[in-house]
């Protein structure tokens, strides 16, 4: 010891000083969560459930006045909606993780056969966990979008219980557009104010705003987006045979576009950017805060190699599985190398606890 | 020998090792029903389909059903049994033997506390610790002894001892003292806290945490048996403990050893303790002041119990025999007292290839692992080979014949951008697990 100590000490004095010219390694975290909450997902559910609200009207439009115009109508607004939708999946936790939003909104593919006897019976909860898979957006997906416009306005009209069809309709888009609702009321200032709660945690433990958003940006990004739009369909967990219909929106041939409209909420759970782009206090001004400009770097340059890869594919993507599975491979890759970005290198310079669980730690 | 058998023999009065009975089996109790109530439990060891073997362990399994909670329950029941000096033999083997079990199901669960839980539970068997001011006495006054043999209690401050000066001595290397990390990366994060949260962000404050720690951690063990320090020493070990519990996510330990270190107390501290204890619970002193030692110091427990220390002596240093970076491999990595040495997080994406069509896909993380379990495989290799072993079996089961498992693992450590860890062109399910090293480990830097 007597030879180390001194020989430490002066390796210490060293260290300080050449610190001393590097900046400040110091970040604060609130005004960071702060605009996340009131600039970036609050808008965001105000937008999804905007689009939620002028589904309800149009579903209602076209009960009362059932025609094809009205029909059609209720297309676009639900295209519109799921696209919506998107912006705020990946933001489960809080009020989103109490009512399950993600799960209860957006489970696919929807069991059409479970769907088809629900209305033949005409018995169906869609608050239950059996329904699970006979709601929200891809239940809407198949009924509106498994048959062609024609015959579907058939279905909702003269076929054999085209009552219960409408009335099953009108529970799925009520029931869509009420959980919009609720998490909605819960975040806002007004309400819930679950903003505050969100804000006023500024640590970076599991609870912590910064803790939740890292956390679930991760969660989502690793299974909701990697996975569930691209990996599952093209095959990459199920022995290497792909699996078109697994793709989200399938019927109506919009999941690229779902994927690209999910992937910029999960840029914008980055740079905290807002919904109109304007430049925000986000996790890469964080990064780039404590010294590790480098990282945001890479990072960003890798969401961009993952737009890209989007964009060189086209929808329907169920098609592009089939005839080019090694493109869309390669954009799964992609989003594996961003998963390594945000999951390991990210959460190790922040010093956020990466865990959905908690533990005695070390 | 003699000598020193005379030395460790000699009667000591017992009142040190009562107290530490209580306040270890009590924080133990606590700790069990709170983990109960954290729902950690069923987490940990009923939800997960896999479990990661120690080495030789893999004959541990958990039970199915209503089993593990009345694992826990025992457990429970078995430190509350300690801490009152109810059948208290009866009770110290049940401790040890069920709270061991529980940590060999999982070592995803490893924490340096729970195996110093293990190892304090161990000696406890060994001590008759219940033989003054407790139920057992109570019930049979012949029990009674108020002096004992100066081992009984000197074992704990010796494990004690160990505890802290080994994870002082994992604490001399580079990257602790002079870059320190990790400290510069987690006291930072933790800038939001009042008061001290301005102070956390500052980087001389990372280098004074981490060399202050160092020191701690070597020279406590000695301040606490020098009377003329000790109280000062104890200040100390209030103050590093609570500060550890506030900055960090580490549960009740910094109590269980906050609670531990009064055993370095004088016999008159402890004493005083415990009448105040008689006067609160109006317990009478029946005055049999036999002071027979006990138990026999017999051959075959000092055998046991000088193996016992010797064999932690030597753990720590058995990374010697691996090559590489100890924290980057983790070759000999555990039952170190390596305690938050490191900030380590990785991502390990296992390739299964079936080999008769070229078919290739991946596995699906978090459908087989929970999310702690899969933190902690990401970044250690013996965990990274076994689940390759187990998603064989899988592929197996789904009918491929003979199939092929690579991994792309990434890991960073202390913050440094992440590195590859493991060759990807190894196929991991030709390779056996041993305590050989691991050469499929790509070497850090």
């Amino acid at each position: 010891m007597r030879f180390s100590l001194p020989f430490f000490g002066i390796l210490f004095l060293v260290s300080c000083q050449k610190e001393g010219s590097n900046p400040a390694n110091s970040f604060d975290r609130g005004p960071m969560i702060e605009n996340m909450g009131s600039s970036v997902i609050l808008p965001s559910y105000e937008a999804a459930l905007k689009a939620s609200s002028d589904l309800r009207e149009a579903v209602v439009q076209f009960i009362t006045q059932s025609n094809i115009t009205n029909l059609e109508a209720v297309r676009t607004a639900q295209a519109l909606a799921y696209a919506e939708f998107q912006k705020v999946s990946p933001y489960e936790f809080g009020p989103a993780q109490s009512v399950a939003l993600r799960g209860s909104l957006n489970t696919y593919p929807s069991d059409t056969a479970k769907v088809e006897n629900a209305i033949a019976t005409n018995v169906w909860d869609l608050e239950q966990l059996q329904f699970g898979d006979a709601r929200g957006f891809p239940a809407l997906d198949a009924l509106l979008f498994a048959n062609s416009l024609q015959e579907t306005f058939i279905q909702f009209t003269s076929a054999p219980n085209a009552e219960n069809r409408k009335r099953f309709l009108d529970d799925v888009s009520k029931h869509i557009h009420q959980k919009l609702e609720t998490v909605y009321l819960q975040w806002s200032p007004g309400n819930g104010d679950y903003l505050a709660t969100f804000t006023n945690n500024k640590g970076t433990d599991v609870g912590s705003g910064t803790g939740m958003l890292v956390n679930t940006l991760n969660q989502h990004f690793e299974r909701f987006l990697r996975d569930g739009k691209i990996g599952i369909p093209v095959g990459v967990r199920s022995l290497g045979i792909p699996l078109p219909e697994k793709c989200e929106g399938y019927f109506q041939g919009m999941s690229l576009s779902l994927a690209k409209e999910n992937m910029r909420a999960i840029e914008r759970m980055y740079n905290g950017n807002s919904l109109d782009n304007f430049n925000g206090i986000g996790l890469d001004n964080h990064l780039v805060g404590i010294g590790a400009a480098d990282l945001d770097n890479r990072i960003k340059t890798q969401i961009d190699n993952v737009f890209l890869g989007l964009e060189s594919l086209s929808d329907p993507l169920s098609e592009n599985i089939i005839g080019n599975q090694t493109q869309v491979e390669s954009v799964y890759s992609e989003m594996q190398k961003l998963v390594i970005l945000f999951k390991v290198d990210m959460p190790s310079r922040l010093g956020v606890l990466i865990t959905y669980q908690d533990n005695d730690g070390d | 020998m003699t000598r020193l058998q005379s030395y460790i023999t000699q009667q000591v009065h017992i009142a040190p090792l009562v107290v530490f009975r209580m306040v270890f089996g009590f924080t133990l109790f606590f700790s069990v029903i709170r983990f109960a109530a954290k729902g950690w439990i069923s987490e940990l060891y009923i939800e997960p389909v896999f479990h990661f073997t120690y080495y030789g362990f893999s004959w541990v399994k958990p039970l199915d059903g209503l089993g593990m909670y009345v694992v826990f329950a025992l457990m429970a029941m078995s430190f509350l049994g300690v801490a009152l000096g109810a059948f208290y033999r009866l009770s110290s083997i049940g401790a040890f033997l069920l709270f061991t079990y529980v940590e060999l199901i999982d070592k995803a669960n490893y924490l340096n506390h729970y195996y110093f839980v293990s190892l304090v539970c161990f000696l406890m068997i060994f001590v008759p610790a219940h033989r003054y001011f407790s139920l057992d006495v109570h019930r049979f006054p012949n029990l009674k002894r108020t002096y004992v043999s100066l081992w009984t209690i000197g074992v704990f401050k010796l494990q004690l001892g160990i505890v802290y000066f080994f994870a002082g001595v994992a604490k001399l290397n580079f990257e602790w003292l002079v870059n320190a990390n990790p400290l510069r990366i987690w006291l930072p994060a933790q800038s939001h806290l009042p008061v001290i949260g301005g102070l956390l962000s500052k980087t001389w404050v990372a280098y004074f945490a981490s060399w202050f720690g160092a020191v701690y951690d070597l020279t406590i063990p000695f301040f606490l048996l020098v009377k003329k320090y000790r109280p000062i020493a104890y200040y100390f070990v209030i103050a590093f403990h609570i500060s550890t519990a506030v900055l960090f996510n580490i549960g009740v330990f910094p109590f269980v050893m906050i609670g531990a270190t009064l055993i370095f107390f004088s016999e008159d501290f402890h004493k005083k303790v415990l009448s105040k204890m008689e006067g609160l619970f109006n317990a009478k002193s029946v005055q049999i002041t036999n002071s027979t030692e006990l138990p026999s110091f017999n051959k075959i427990w000092t055998y046991l119990i000088v193996g016992f220390f010797a064999v932690q002596l030597g753990l720590p240093f058995r990374h010697l025999l691996y090559p590489g970076n100890l924290f980057w491999n983790e070759q000999g990595y555990r039952f170190s007292w390596r305690v938050m040495l490191m900030e380590k997080a990785g991502y390990a994406n296992f390739r299964i290839v079936d080999t008769t069509n070229q078919r290739q896909w991946e596995a699906k993380n978090y459908d087989y692992l929970t999310p702690n379990q899969e933190k902690m495989m990401s970044t250690q290799p013996d965990m990274i080979l076994e689940y390759a072993h187990f998603l064989k079996a899988q592929a197996e089961a789904q009918g491929v014949n003979n199939p092929e498992i690579y991994v792309d693992a990434f890991v960073s450590l202390n913050g440094e951008l992440s590195k590859r860890f493991v060759d990807p062109e190894v196929n991991l399910a030709n390779q056996k697990e041993s305590l050989k090293p691991k050469k499929w480990i790509l070497p850090f830097e």
